[in-house]
């Protein structure tokens, strides 16, 4: 099983019908991701990026190709990963221990698992303080923290991050970004790999192992890079500003 | 009693500055560190005064400068961060008053209206509503106060003691933020 990849996109595309015309999104994309890896998409909007994103969790299916998730086929929806969205997508109504809770019950956990496993991550996440709070209380970066507590706290193989930071504001965002590598070093917790999609290149390059460029229409891979920089990663550095130059110079 | 208001920002904003001038080099002219974050100077303002009251920064004339303690929050994980937060927090004499004033209750919690009133008389050239907004985010981050929208009151957070770990260096393994947060164990995984 050692070469077996986590997930495998085999030559994959996707087409969406518009009226009577069908438009090829994505066409041929073929990618694979081990486990433990940190891998960013970037590519500009409308490319096709989120597509992708969904095809991984299997919320949507590919027109042509297929997606495998450790070595099987995925037919239906992804039960080992889990979704970030930009938006937070939190249930207004229900605190922030409900909103965490929430997914687990759907899965059958039993109440008091399901409490102290939700203590549990919201204490990873920072948030314990926050547990009867509702969503309307909260700055965008605390709401981005139940996002992400939500996605841990069914311990999923594969954590799926759709423009995370894109809503928050500059400073918010430097600091949920160094949580997130936090998170994802954490030998203690069940997710050691991410896929993560982002239009900022600098994001990409501070992040992840792999950048992978999207471009074109229909959207294509237009480039796979490792990013060997060293962690913390300097953004100031040289090194650093050489990478996000390249991405840039796939992209326009 | 002297209190000082304090700025309408989030700990979050506070935490991204410092990781921010850490990676400067520790020093920056506010001026252009603002246009570094495409942010309005005047919106930049209450960072650096709320990074200045809890004493991770300082800042002569133009500049700002990483404090010590500011370092070593940027360096420490996320618990041992909010554990220097809430030491810091306990400090502030708004802060204090308030533990003292809801220690002095029997339920240790009071309507909202009251902390209100209470702001109102304390700093009487503030926004009552703004200032509590601002206490509330604070006091939640540090785990020190806490707001129950159920039940429309302001209480003292009695349920964890975080605690700094005594030596700054890498976590305990195998029994992840333990002594950090009584009571709460790790959960059995569902992945085999």
């Amino acid at each position: 099983m050692a070469n077996v990849p986590l997930l495998e996109l085999d030559r994959l595309s996707k087409s969406f019908r518009r009226e009577h015309t069908e438009s090829l999104i994505l066409e041929e994309i073929s990618l694979k991701v081990a486990d433990g890896d940190f891998v960013a998409i970037v590519g500009p909007s409308g490319v096709g990026k989120s597509t992708l994103l969904r095809l991984m969790a299997g919320l949507t299916q590919p027109t042509k190709g297929r997606v495998l998730f450790e070595g099987r086929e995925l037919r239906g929806v992804n039960g080992d990963s889990a979704l970030v969205f930009q938006s937070f997508a939190l249930f207004p109504w229900l605190t922030v221990e409900q909103n965490v809770r929430l997914g687990l019950e759907a899965r059958g956990i039993d109440p008091s698992a399901a409490k102290s496993r939700v203590a549990y991550y919201l204490d990873k996440v920072g948030l314990d303080g926050h547990e009867e709070a509702y969503p309307r209380e909260l700055s965008g970066g605390m709401k981005q923290r139940v996002g992400l507590a939500r996605a841990l706290a069914v311990e999923p193989k594969l954590l799926l991050m759709d423009e995370p930071f894109s809503a928050l504001d500059a400073l918010t965002s430097v600091s949920l970004r160094e949580e997130l590598l936090e998170i994802w070093s954490d030998s203690s917790l069940p997710v050691n790999t991410v896929v993560l999609v982002t239009h900022l290149i600098e994001e990409a390059v501070e992040l992840a192992d792999r950048v992978v460029v999207i471009a074109g229409s229909p959207g294509r891979v237009r480039d796979d890079l490792r990013i060997e920089l060293p962690r913390p990663r300097q953004k100031n550095s040289a090194a650093f500003n050489e990478i996000v130059d390249r991405v840039f110079s796939l992209i326009v | 009693m002297f209190a000082e208001p304090l700025p309408t920002v989030g700990i979050t904003e506070i935490l991204g500055l410092l990781k921010v001038l850490d990676d400067a080099g520790s020093r920056a002219d506010v001026y252009r560190l603002a246009q570094q974050l495409q942010l309005d100077t005047a919106a930049l303002l209450p960072v650096l005064r709320g990074a200045e009251m809890l004493s991770f920064v300082h800042t002569p004339g133009g500049d700002v400068v990483l404090q010590p303690l500011g370092k070593q929050v940027v360096d420490a994980d996320m618990n041992t961060k909010k554990a220097i937060v809430k030491e810091q927090m306990e400090k502030l004499p708004l802060v204090r008053f308030f533990m003292e004033f809801l220690s002095n209750h029997p339920e240790k919690a009071v309507e909202k209206s009251e902390i209100l009133e209470e702001l109102a008389i304390l700093i009487p050239s503030a926004d009552p509503e703004e200032l509590y907004g601002t206490l509330l985010k604070w006091g939640r981050y540090g785990e020190i106060f806490g707001f129950s929208y159920d039940t429309g009151r302001f209480f003292l957070n009695t349920r964890g003691r975080r605690r700094r770990p005594t030596s700054p260096g890498p976590s305990e393994s195998g029994a992840p933020s333990g002594s950090a947060s009584p009571g709460i164990e790790p959960p059995e995984s569902s992945n085999p």
